[in-house]
Protein backbone atom coordinates (compact mmCIF):
# COMPACT_ATOMS: atom_id res chain seq x y z
CA UNK A 1 0.00 0.00 0.00
CA UNK A 2 1.42 3.45 -0.97
CA UNK A 3 0.36 6.09 0.82
CA UNK A 4 1.04 10.07 0.92
CA UNK A 5 3.29 12.06 2.87
CA UNK A 6 1.55 12.57 6.36
CA UNK A 7 0.47 15.92 8.24
CA UNK A 8 1.14 15.69 11.76
CA UNK A 9 -2.40 14.27 13.04
CA UNK A 10 -4.88 15.93 15.21
CA UNK A 11 -6.44 14.36 18.04
CA UNK A 12 -9.72 16.21 19.21
CA UNK A 13 -10.41 15.43 22.88
CA UNK A 14 -14.08 14.34 23.26
CA UNK A 15 -14.66 12.65 20.44
CA UNK A 16 -15.00 8.96 19.83
CA UNK A 17 -13.08 7.85 16.88
CA UNK A 18 -13.87 5.35 14.11
CA UNK A 19 -11.45 2.75 13.18
CA UNK A 20 -10.97 4.56 10.35
CA UNK A 21 -9.86 7.77 11.44
CA UNK A 22 -7.37 6.04 13.79
CA UNK A 23 -5.81 4.65 10.58
CA UNK A 24 -5.61 8.22 8.84
CA UNK A 25 -4.71 9.60 12.14
CA UNK A 26 -2.17 6.78 13.56
CA UNK A 27 -1.53 3.84 10.62
CA UNK A 28 -1.06 5.70 7.50
CA UNK A 29 1.40 8.53 8.52
CA UNK A 30 3.47 5.46 9.67
CA UNK A 31 2.99 3.78 7.32
CA UNK A 32 4.52 6.24 4.88
CA UNK A 33 7.21 6.82 7.50
CA UNK A 34 7.99 3.31 7.73
CA UNK A 35 8.55 2.42 4.35
CA UNK A 36 9.20 6.12 2.52
CA UNK A 37 9.47 6.51 -1.01
CA UNK A 38 12.41 4.54 -2.74
CA UNK A 39 13.36 3.41 -6.25
CA UNK A 40 15.80 1.27 -7.31
CA UNK A 41 16.52 0.13 -10.61
CA UNK A 42 20.14 -1.26 -12.84
CA UNK A 43 20.25 -1.77 -16.38
CA UNK A 44 21.51 -5.17 -17.17
CA UNK A 45 21.62 -4.78 -20.85
CA UNK A 46 24.81 -3.30 -22.61
CA UNK A 47 23.80 0.00 -23.79
CA UNK A 48 25.93 2.19 -26.33
CA UNK A 49 27.96 5.58 -25.10
CA UNK A 50 28.85 8.49 -27.09
CA UNK A 51 31.99 9.81 -26.44
CA UNK A 52 32.48 13.33 -24.83
CA UNK A 53 29.23 13.52 -24.26
CA UNK A 54 26.36 12.90 -21.65
CA UNK A 55 24.22 9.65 -22.59
CA UNK A 56 20.90 9.32 -21.39
CA UNK A 57 20.57 5.71 -19.66
CA UNK A 58 17.51 3.45 -20.64
CA UNK A 59 17.25 1.63 -17.31
CA UNK A 60 13.98 -0.58 -17.62
CA UNK A 61 14.57 -1.32 -21.59
CA UNK A 62 14.86 -5.24 -20.11
CA UNK A 63 12.35 -7.21 -17.87
CA UNK A 64 14.09 -6.96 -14.65
CA UNK A 65 15.82 -3.61 -14.60
CA UNK A 66 13.31 -1.81 -11.98
CA UNK A 67 14.13 -3.59 -8.39
CA UNK A 68 11.76 -1.05 -7.11
CA UNK A 69 9.19 1.05 -7.74
CA UNK A 70 6.07 1.24 -5.45
CA UNK A 71 4.81 4.18 -6.82
CA UNK A 72 4.92 3.35 -10.25
CA UNK A 73 7.15 7.05 -10.58
CA UNK A 74 9.18 5.38 -13.80
CA UNK A 75 8.67 5.27 -17.16
CA UNK A 76 10.18 4.32 -20.57
CA UNK A 77 8.26 5.73 -22.49
CA UNK A 78 6.84 9.24 -22.80
CA UNK A 79 3.53 10.68 -20.96
CA UNK A 80 1.85 13.85 -20.52
CA UNK A 81 3.81 14.16 -17.96
CA UNK A 82 6.86 12.80 -18.12
CA UNK A 83 9.55 11.91 -21.07
CA UNK A 84 10.87 8.45 -21.38
CA UNK A 85 13.30 6.99 -19.21
CA UNK A 86 12.53 9.36 -16.12
CA UNK A 87 11.42 8.95 -12.58
CA UNK A 88 8.48 11.45 -11.91
CA UNK A 89 8.35 12.70 -8.12
CA UNK A 90 4.72 10.72 -6.72
CA UNK A 91 2.04 13.57 -6.04
CA UNK A 92 1.59 14.12 -2.56
CA UNK A 93 4.74 13.28 -1.91
CA UNK A 94 6.94 16.76 -2.20
CA UNK A 95 10.25 16.81 -0.38
CA UNK A 96 13.92 16.41 -0.27
CA UNK A 97 15.10 13.30 -1.93
CA UNK A 98 18.58 11.53 -2.21
CA UNK A 99 19.35 10.25 -5.72
CA UNK A 100 22.43 7.75 -5.77
CA UNK A 101 23.96 6.31 -9.04
CA UNK A 102 26.52 4.17 -10.11
CA UNK A 103 27.91 5.05 -13.34
CA UNK A 104 29.49 1.73 -15.01
CA UNK A 105 31.26 1.23 -18.74
CA UNK A 106 33.75 -0.89 -20.66
CA UNK A 107 37.06 -0.25 -19.79
CA UNK A 108 37.70 2.99 -21.06
CA UNK A 109 41.52 3.38 -20.58
CA UNK A 110 41.77 5.96 -18.19
CA UNK A 111 39.25 7.98 -19.56
CA UNK A 112 36.85 10.06 -17.69
CA UNK A 113 33.65 8.43 -16.33
CA UNK A 114 30.85 10.70 -14.32
CA UNK A 115 27.55 9.74 -12.99
CA UNK A 116 25.18 12.65 -14.37
CA UNK A 117 21.68 13.75 -13.14
CA UNK A 118 19.54 15.76 -15.01
CA UNK A 119 16.08 17.29 -13.30
CA UNK A 120 13.30 17.97 -15.70
CA UNK A 121 14.99 17.89 -18.79
CA UNK A 122 18.20 19.96 -17.96
CA UNK A 123 21.86 19.19 -16.01
CA UNK A 124 21.65 19.52 -12.62
CA UNK A 125 25.17 17.91 -11.25
CA UNK A 126 27.23 15.33 -11.34
CA UNK A 127 27.13 12.88 -8.78
CA UNK A 128 30.54 11.39 -8.98
CA UNK A 129 33.70 11.81 -11.14
CA UNK A 130 36.27 9.59 -11.68
CA UNK A 131 39.10 8.63 -13.68
CA UNK A 132 37.96 5.65 -15.11
CA UNK A 133 39.57 1.93 -14.73
CA UNK A 134 42.55 1.45 -16.95
CA UNK A 135 42.37 -2.41 -17.99
CA UNK A 136 39.69 -2.73 -16.44
CA UNK A 137 35.73 -1.62 -16.53
CA UNK A 138 35.07 1.62 -15.08
CA UNK A 139 32.77 2.68 -12.10
CA UNK A 140 31.49 6.03 -10.52
CA UNK A 141 29.50 6.52 -7.83
CA UNK A 142 28.03 8.96 -5.53
CA UNK A 143 24.62 10.57 -4.29
CA UNK A 144 23.18 13.64 -3.57
CA UNK A 145 20.26 15.87 -2.45
CA UNK A 146 17.42 17.20 -4.62
CA UNK A 147 13.97 19.01 -3.77
CA UNK A 148 11.33 17.61 -5.65
CA UNK A 149 7.70 18.76 -6.08
CA UNK A 150 5.48 15.77 -6.54
CA UNK A 151 3.65 15.02 -9.50
CA UNK A 152 5.91 17.91 -11.53
CA UNK A 153 9.45 16.92 -11.32
CA UNK A 154 10.95 13.99 -12.98
CA UNK A 155 14.97 13.01 -12.51
CA UNK A 156 17.06 11.21 -15.62
CA UNK A 157 20.08 9.19 -15.26
CA UNK A 158 23.16 9.66 -17.51
CA UNK A 159 26.44 8.33 -17.83
CA UNK A 160 29.36 10.73 -19.24
CA UNK A 161 32.34 9.72 -20.76
CA UNK A 162 35.51 10.43 -22.53
CA UNK A 163 35.57 7.43 -24.17
CA UNK A 164 32.89 5.80 -26.69
CA UNK A 165 32.27 2.53 -24.73
CA UNK A 166 29.56 0.46 -23.96
CA UNK A 167 27.85 -0.18 -20.37
CA UNK A 168 28.85 -3.75 -18.71
CA UNK A 169 26.21 -6.19 -18.61
CA UNK A 170 27.80 -8.03 -16.04
CA UNK A 171 26.37 -8.79 -12.88
CA UNK A 172 28.14 -6.69 -10.29
CA UNK A 173 28.94 -3.78 -12.87
CA UNK A 174 25.45 -2.79 -13.40
CA UNK A 175 24.84 0.90 -13.69
CA UNK A 176 22.17 1.72 -11.16
CA UNK A 177 20.14 4.95 -10.07
CA UNK A 178 18.41 4.71 -6.47
CA UNK A 179 15.79 7.61 -4.92
CA UNK A 180 14.84 7.59 -1.61
CA UNK A 181 12.43 9.59 0.13
CA UNK A 182 14.50 12.25 3.23
CA UNK A 183 12.67 14.79 4.54
CA UNK A 184 10.02 17.30 3.68
CA UNK B 1 3.52 23.69 3.55
CA UNK B 2 5.80 21.91 5.89
CA UNK B 3 4.86 20.86 9.13
CA UNK B 4 6.04 22.99 12.10
CA UNK B 5 9.03 21.70 13.59
CA UNK B 6 8.61 19.26 16.49
CA UNK B 7 11.46 20.20 18.80
CA UNK B 8 11.05 17.72 21.59
CA UNK B 9 10.64 13.69 22.18
CA UNK B 10 7.72 12.27 21.76
CA UNK B 11 6.19 10.67 24.48
CA UNK B 12 6.38 6.83 24.63
CA UNK B 13 3.81 5.56 26.90
CA UNK B 14 3.43 1.92 27.20
CA UNK B 15 -0.13 1.19 27.69
CA UNK B 16 -1.35 -1.96 30.83
CA UNK B 17 -5.08 -3.33 29.88
CA UNK B 18 -7.71 -1.29 30.02
CA UNK B 19 -5.47 2.09 30.39
CA UNK B 20 -7.32 4.73 29.15
CA UNK B 21 -6.00 6.50 25.42
CA UNK B 22 -6.21 9.83 26.03
CA UNK B 23 -6.04 12.72 23.00
CA UNK B 24 -3.43 14.64 24.87
CA UNK B 25 -1.38 11.57 25.07
CA UNK B 26 -1.53 10.66 21.31
CA UNK B 27 -0.54 14.77 20.60
CA UNK B 28 2.54 14.12 22.69
CA UNK B 29 3.19 10.76 21.09
CA UNK B 30 1.87 9.96 17.35
CA UNK B 31 1.45 14.21 16.46
CA UNK B 32 4.88 14.97 17.73
CA UNK B 33 6.46 12.04 15.68
CA UNK B 34 5.02 12.25 12.74
CA UNK B 35 5.79 15.64 12.76
CA UNK B 36 9.16 15.51 13.51
CA UNK B 37 9.62 12.60 11.21
CA UNK B 38 8.45 13.96 8.34
CA UNK B 39 10.42 17.00 8.79
CA UNK B 40 13.60 15.79 10.90
CA UNK B 41 16.11 18.04 10.48
CA UNK B 42 18.38 18.32 7.06
CA UNK B 43 20.47 20.38 5.60
CA UNK B 44 22.30 20.53 1.74
CA UNK B 45 24.87 23.58 1.46
CA UNK B 46 27.37 24.94 -1.77
CA UNK B 47 29.98 26.53 -2.41
CA UNK B 48 29.25 28.74 -5.78
CA UNK B 49 31.67 30.97 -4.59
CA UNK B 50 35.06 29.19 -6.53
CA UNK B 51 36.84 29.25 -2.92
CA UNK B 52 40.19 29.26 -2.71
CA UNK B 53 42.73 27.09 -0.69
CA UNK B 54 46.02 26.19 0.10
CA UNK B 55 47.62 23.28 -0.28
CA UNK B 56 48.45 20.73 2.15
CA UNK B 57 45.95 21.44 4.69
CA UNK B 58 42.65 20.01 5.88
CA UNK B 59 40.53 23.53 5.46
CA UNK B 60 36.95 23.99 6.52
CA UNK B 61 34.76 24.69 3.35
CA UNK B 62 32.47 27.97 3.24
CA UNK B 63 28.72 27.14 2.35
CA UNK B 64 27.36 30.52 0.88
CA UNK B 65 24.53 28.66 -0.82
CA UNK B 66 21.66 26.43 1.02
CA UNK B 67 19.44 24.10 -1.20
CA UNK B 68 17.52 23.18 1.83
CA UNK B 69 17.96 23.92 5.84
CA UNK B 70 14.73 23.33 7.66
CA UNK B 71 16.08 23.86 11.44
CA UNK B 72 18.07 26.17 10.60
CA UNK B 73 20.88 25.13 11.78
CA UNK B 74 23.47 27.18 8.99
CA UNK B 75 24.20 30.56 8.55
CA UNK B 76 25.11 32.15 5.30
CA UNK B 77 26.08 35.13 6.37
CA UNK B 78 28.68 33.51 9.35
CA UNK B 79 30.05 31.09 10.46
CA UNK B 80 29.07 29.79 7.03
CA UNK B 81 31.43 26.61 7.42
CA UNK B 82 29.68 25.11 10.33
CA UNK B 83 26.52 23.29 10.63
CA UNK B 84 24.77 23.56 14.57
CA UNK B 85 23.50 20.87 15.91
CA UNK B 86 19.19 21.42 16.43
CA UNK B 87 18.34 18.21 17.54
CA UNK B 88 20.74 15.23 19.77
CA UNK B 89 21.11 12.36 17.17
CA UNK B 90 23.43 10.52 15.00
CA UNK B 91 23.60 12.77 11.44
CA UNK B 92 24.78 10.83 8.31
CA UNK B 93 27.28 13.68 6.51
CA UNK B 94 28.02 13.63 2.40
CA UNK B 95 30.08 15.95 0.36
CA UNK B 96 30.78 16.20 -3.56
CA UNK B 97 33.94 18.36 -3.70
CA UNK B 98 34.80 19.26 -7.03
CA UNK B 99 37.87 21.49 -7.92
CA UNK B 100 38.67 23.84 -10.94
CA UNK B 101 41.59 21.80 -11.82
CA UNK B 102 43.34 21.63 -15.48
CA UNK B 103 46.94 20.82 -15.11
CA UNK B 104 48.25 17.20 -15.87
CA UNK B 105 50.03 17.22 -13.08
CA UNK B 106 49.24 14.38 -10.73
CA UNK B 107 48.28 15.30 -7.31
CA UNK B 108 46.07 14.62 -4.36
CA UNK B 109 42.51 15.49 -3.68
CA UNK B 110 40.50 14.44 -0.34
CA UNK B 111 37.64 15.95 1.38
CA UNK B 112 36.11 15.05 4.72
CA UNK B 113 34.70 16.45 7.76
CA UNK B 114 35.14 17.77 11.43
CA UNK B 115 33.68 19.16 14.37
CA UNK B 116 32.51 18.52 17.72
CA UNK B 117 30.59 15.41 19.44
CA UNK B 118 29.52 16.64 22.92
CA UNK B 119 31.56 19.49 22.70
CA UNK B 120 34.64 17.37 22.24
CA UNK B 121 36.36 17.98 18.89
CA UNK B 122 36.88 15.39 16.04
CA UNK B 123 38.56 15.47 12.34
CA UNK B 124 39.11 16.26 10.18
CA UNK B 125 38.40 12.50 9.09
CA UNK B 126 38.41 12.23 5.12
CA UNK B 127 37.13 10.41 2.30
CA UNK B 128 38.68 8.18 -0.35
CA UNK B 129 41.50 10.19 -1.78
CA UNK B 130 41.88 10.46 -5.36
CA UNK B 131 44.70 11.17 -7.19
CA UNK B 132 44.80 13.23 -10.39
CA UNK B 133 45.27 11.66 -13.30
CA UNK B 134 44.95 13.21 -16.94
CA UNK B 135 44.37 16.89 -17.69
CA UNK B 136 41.04 16.50 -18.44
CA UNK B 137 38.21 16.13 -16.27
CA UNK B 138 37.54 17.65 -12.74
CA UNK B 139 39.06 16.43 -9.57
CA UNK B 140 36.12 14.82 -7.64
CA UNK B 141 35.80 13.63 -4.17
CA UNK B 142 33.74 12.25 -2.16
CA UNK B 143 33.10 11.35 1.78
CA UNK B 144 30.51 9.94 4.05
CA UNK B 145 30.16 9.89 7.56
CA UNK B 146 28.01 9.29 10.34
CA UNK B 147 28.67 11.31 12.74
CA UNK B 148 26.73 11.88 16.47
CA UNK B 149 25.63 15.10 17.72
CA UNK B 150 24.17 15.87 21.49
CA UNK B 151 24.73 19.25 22.52
CA UNK B 152 22.08 21.68 21.01
CA UNK B 153 22.22 24.66 22.73
CA UNK B 154 21.91 27.64 20.13
CA UNK B 155 24.67 29.74 20.71
CA UNK B 156 27.97 29.58 19.28
CA UNK B 157 30.26 27.60 21.46
CA UNK B 158 27.85 25.67 23.38
CA UNK B 159 26.21 23.29 20.56
CA UNK B 160 27.82 20.67 18.61
CA UNK B 161 28.79 21.28 14.97
CA UNK B 162 29.64 19.89 11.97
CA UNK B 163 32.16 21.31 9.11
CA UNK B 164 33.34 19.77 5.82
CA UNK B 165 36.57 19.86 4.96
CA UNK B 166 38.90 20.05 1.69
CA UNK B 167 42.03 19.15 0.58
CA UNK B 168 44.60 19.75 -2.00
CA UNK B 169 48.10 19.22 -2.44
CA UNK B 170 48.83 20.95 -6.06
CA UNK B 171 51.62 22.87 -4.07
CA UNK B 172 49.95 25.71 -4.86
CA UNK B 173 46.29 27.62 -4.21
CA UNK B 174 43.24 26.53 -6.08
CA UNK B 175 39.74 27.18 -6.43
CA UNK B 176 36.75 25.43 -5.92
CA UNK B 177 34.55 24.73 -9.34
CA UNK B 178 32.41 27.38 -10.19
CA UNK B 179 30.75 25.00 -12.92
CA UNK B 180 26.74 25.31 -12.04
CA UNK B 181 26.37 21.33 -12.23
CA UNK B 182 29.39 21.02 -10.72
CA UNK B 183 29.73 23.50 -7.23
CA UNK B 184 30.97 21.41 -4.48
CA UNK B 185 27.66 20.22 -2.03
CA UNK B 186 27.33 19.22 1.30
CA UNK B 187 24.04 16.93 2.83
CA UNK B 188 23.87 16.84 6.53
CA UNK B 189 21.08 15.11 7.55
CA UNK B 190 19.53 13.88 11.07
CA UNK B 191 18.73 9.59 10.41
CA UNK B 192 18.58 8.12 14.01
CA UNK B 193 18.20 9.25 18.11
CA UNK B 194 21.32 8.76 20.40
CA UNK B 195 19.18 6.04 22.42
CA UNK B 196 15.98 3.89 21.69
CA UNK B 197 12.88 5.48 23.53
CA UNK B 198 11.50 2.37 25.30
CA UNK B 199 13.36 -0.79 26.59
CA UNK B 200 13.34 -3.93 24.84
CA UNK B 201 13.92 -5.25 21.42
CA UNK B 202 12.09 -3.67 18.46
CA UNK B 203 10.79 -5.00 15.09
CA UNK B 204 10.30 -3.10 11.63
CA UNK B 205 6.67 -1.24 12.30
CA UNK B 206 3.83 -3.47 10.46
CA UNK B 207 0.70 -0.83 10.91
CA UNK B 208 -1.72 -2.92 11.45
CA UNK B 209 -5.61 -1.41 10.53
CA UNK B 210 -7.30 -0.25 13.70
CA UNK B 211 -9.65 -2.87 15.52
CA UNK B 212 -13.31 -2.83 13.76
CA UNK B 213 -15.70 -3.72 16.45
CA UNK B 214 -17.16 -6.60 17.67
CA UNK B 215 -12.83 -6.44 17.79
CA UNK B 216 -11.20 -4.22 20.11
CA UNK B 217 -8.57 -2.44 20.58
CA UNK B 218 -5.95 -3.90 23.42
CA UNK B 219 -3.12 -2.61 25.04
CA UNK B 220 -0.54 -5.03 23.05
CA UNK B 221 -2.01 -3.32 19.88
CA UNK B 222 -1.24 0.40 21.05
CA UNK B 223 1.77 -0.46 22.21
CA UNK B 224 3.00 -2.43 18.92
CA UNK B 225 1.19 0.11 16.53
CA UNK B 226 2.17 3.41 18.29
CA UNK B 227 5.27 3.10 21.13
CA UNK B 228 7.51 0.32 19.34
CA UNK B 229 6.56 2.18 16.04
CA UNK B 230 8.04 5.46 17.09
CA UNK B 231 10.45 3.65 19.29
CA UNK B 232 12.00 1.96 15.79
CA UNK B 233 11.51 4.82 13.72
CA UNK B 234 13.33 7.08 16.28
CA UNK B 235 16.33 4.34 16.69
CA UNK B 236 16.14 2.35 13.52
CA UNK B 237 18.99 0.31 12.56
CA UNK B 238 22.46 2.33 12.17
CA UNK B 239 26.04 1.20 11.84
CA UNK B 240 29.91 2.38 11.58
CA UNK B 241 32.58 0.19 11.61
CA UNK B 242 36.60 1.41 10.75
CA UNK B 243 39.98 0.31 10.42
CA UNK B 244 42.67 0.90 13.46
CA UNK B 245 45.61 1.32 11.88
CA UNK B 246 47.88 -1.88 11.81
CA UNK B 247 49.65 -4.09 9.13
CA UNK B 248 46.45 -5.64 6.96
CA UNK B 249 47.01 -5.32 3.98
CA UNK B 250 44.78 -5.42 0.95
CA UNK B 251 45.80 -8.40 -1.57
CA UNK B 252 46.82 -7.40 -5.29
CA UNK B 253 43.70 -8.98 -7.60
CA UNK B 254 42.49 -8.43 -11.24
CA UNK B 255 39.16 -7.14 -11.27
CA UNK B 256 36.04 -7.88 -10.44
CA UNK B 257 37.46 -10.33 -7.80
CA UNK B 258 38.29 -8.56 -4.59
CA UNK B 259 38.95 -8.99 -0.95
CA UNK B 260 36.79 -8.20 2.05
CA UNK B 261 37.90 -4.95 3.42
CA UNK B 262 39.20 -5.50 7.32
CA UNK B 263 37.36 -3.32 9.49
CA UNK B 264 38.35 -3.91 13.29
CA UNK B 265 36.19 -1.13 15.58
CA UNK B 266 32.83 -0.24 15.97
CA UNK B 267 31.36 3.19 16.60
CA UNK B 268 27.97 2.23 16.65
CA UNK B 269 26.30 -0.97 15.71
CA UNK B 270 22.92 -0.29 18.04
CA UNK B 271 21.47 -3.67 16.74
CA UNK B 272 24.11 -5.72 16.77
CA UNK B 273 24.81 -6.36 13.78
CA UNK B 274 28.87 -6.08 13.25
CA UNK B 275 31.09 -8.42 13.25
CA UNK B 276 34.91 -7.30 13.33
CA UNK B 277 37.96 -8.83 11.81
CA UNK B 278 39.19 -9.72 8.44
CA UNK B 279 35.81 -11.44 7.10
CA UNK B 280 34.12 -8.14 8.43
CA UNK B 281 30.21 -8.01 7.91
CA UNK B 282 27.16 -6.85 8.22
CA UNK B 283 24.53 -8.82 9.31
CA UNK B 284 21.13 -7.35 8.72
CA UNK B 285 18.91 -7.30 12.17
CA UNK B 286 15.65 -6.57 10.44
CA UNK B 287 14.59 -6.64 6.53
CA UNK B 288 14.93 -3.50 4.81
CA UNK B 289 16.37 -0.87 2.71
CA UNK B 290 19.98 0.08 3.87
CA UNK B 291 21.94 2.82 2.93
CA UNK B 292 25.41 1.62 2.49
CA UNK B 293 28.70 3.33 2.58
CA UNK B 294 32.36 1.98 2.00
CA UNK B 295 35.66 3.83 1.70
CA UNK B 296 39.25 2.55 2.22
CA UNK B 297 42.60 4.01 1.96
CA UNK B 298 46.40 2.64 0.97
CA UNK B 299 49.59 3.91 2.17
CA UNK B 300 51.94 5.38 -0.92
CA UNK B 301 52.82 3.42 -3.61
CA UNK B 302 54.65 4.41 -6.80
CA UNK B 303 52.91 2.10 -9.06
CA UNK B 304 50.22 2.86 -11.74
CA UNK B 305 47.34 0.25 -10.63
CA UNK B 306 43.53 0.37 -10.56
CA UNK B 307 41.29 0.48 -7.33
CA UNK B 308 37.65 -0.31 -6.81
CA UNK B 309 35.04 -0.70 -3.89
CA UNK B 310 32.10 -2.61 -3.69
CA UNK B 311 29.30 -4.55 -1.45
CA UNK B 312 28.51 -8.29 -1.83
CA UNK B 313 25.51 -9.75 -0.11
CA UNK B 314 25.26 -13.18 1.50
CA UNK B 315 28.73 -13.70 -0.23
CA UNK B 316 27.47 -13.17 -3.55
CA UNK B 317 28.63 -11.34 -6.81
CA UNK B 318 30.47 -8.02 -5.84
CA UNK B 319 28.40 -4.77 -6.85
CA UNK B 320 30.83 -2.52 -7.46
CA UNK B 321 30.77 1.24 -7.02
CA UNK B 322 34.04 3.28 -7.62
CA UNK B 323 36.65 0.88 -10.48
CA UNK B 324 39.56 3.49 -11.55
CA UNK B 325 42.77 4.05 -12.28
CA UNK B 326 45.74 6.13 -10.28
CA UNK B 327 48.53 6.78 -11.46
CA UNK B 328 52.15 7.02 -10.37
CA UNK B 329 52.72 8.61 -7.34
CA UNK B 330 55.37 7.52 -4.56
CA UNK B 331 54.37 10.44 -2.39
CA UNK B 332 50.03 9.90 -2.04
CA UNK B 333 47.94 7.04 -1.88
CA UNK B 334 44.78 6.23 -3.01
CA UNK B 335 41.59 4.83 -2.55
CA UNK B 336 37.67 4.03 -3.74
CA UNK B 337 34.55 4.53 -2.28
CA UNK B 338 31.16 2.74 -2.71
CA UNK B 339 27.46 3.84 -1.89
CA UNK B 340 24.83 1.86 -2.67
CA UNK B 341 20.80 1.01 -1.46
CA UNK B 342 20.40 -2.42 -0.74
CA UNK B 343 17.22 -4.56 -0.23
CA UNK B 344 18.15 -6.56 2.52
CA UNK B 345 16.02 -9.52 4.10
CA UNK B 346 16.75 -10.41 8.08
CA UNK B 347 20.05 -11.97 8.21
CA UNK B 348 21.39 -11.83 5.09
CA UNK B 349 25.15 -10.41 5.59
CA UNK B 350 26.89 -7.27 3.43
CA UNK B 351 30.58 -6.93 3.30
CA UNK B 352 32.73 -4.50 2.11
CA UNK B 353 34.85 -5.45 -0.91
CA UNK B 354 37.92 -3.96 -1.76
CA UNK B 355 39.95 -4.09 -5.18
CA UNK B 356 44.03 -3.08 -6.27
CA UNK B 357 45.68 -4.11 -9.32
CA UNK B 358 49.35 -3.51 -8.34
CA UNK B 359 50.72 -6.35 -8.17
CA UNK B 360 51.45 -6.26 -4.66
CA UNK B 361 49.85 -6.41 -1.30
CA UNK B 362 49.38 -2.77 0.18
CA UNK B 363 48.97 -1.62 3.52
CA UNK B 364 45.90 0.07 4.41
CA UNK B 365 46.76 3.83 5.32
CA UNK B 366 47.52 4.58 9.00
CA UNK B 367 47.04 8.12 9.48
CA UNK B 368 43.57 8.47 11.80
CA UNK B 369 42.32 11.17 9.10
CA UNK B 370 42.73 8.58 5.76
CA UNK B 371 39.95 6.70 7.57
CA UNK B 372 38.94 2.72 6.13
CA UNK B 373 35.05 3.03 7.22
CA UNK B 374 31.83 1.03 6.48
CA UNK B 375 28.45 3.00 6.98
CA UNK B 376 24.85 0.92 7.39
CA UNK B 377 21.69 3.28 7.87
CA UNK B 378 17.73 1.10 7.70
CA UNK B 379 15.61 3.68 5.40
CA UNK B 380 12.47 1.92 5.06
CA UNK B 381 10.72 -1.41 5.05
Amino acid sequence: MTVQEPEPPLFPAGYGPLPSDMDSWIQQPFQFLTTKVMFRAELQASQALTANANTLIHFGSTAGDILEDPYGGWSTTATSAQPAWSWLCPAGCTGLYEVTMTAFTANPSGGATAAVIFLDGTEYGYLAYNWGGDGQASGACGGGPFYLTGGIDYIQGYIGTVAAVNTTATAGQYPTLEIAWVST
Amino acid sequence: MPPPLVTQIPLSVVYAAGQVIKASELRSSVTDAVGFLTARPVFAGQNTAGTTYGSGADDTMVMNAEIIDNWSGHNTASSTTQYFCQFPGWYLCKSVIAWNYSSATNNLFTSGFQGTTNLSAFGPVRGARQLRVTASGIPTTQCVDLIKQTATVANVGEADYIQPTVYQGTGGNLSLETTATSYPYVTIRWVAYNAQLVSGALSVPVNASWPVPPSYVTSSFVNTNVTDTIAFLFYPPICKAYYTAGTTTLPSNTFPAGAVIDLTTVTVDNFSGFTTGTSALYTAPVAGNYFCYGQFNLVATAAQFNTAAGFRVNGGTTMWGDSMVRTSNGSDGSGAQVQKRLRLNAGDTVQFMGQQSSGSAIEYATAAADQTRMIVVWEGA
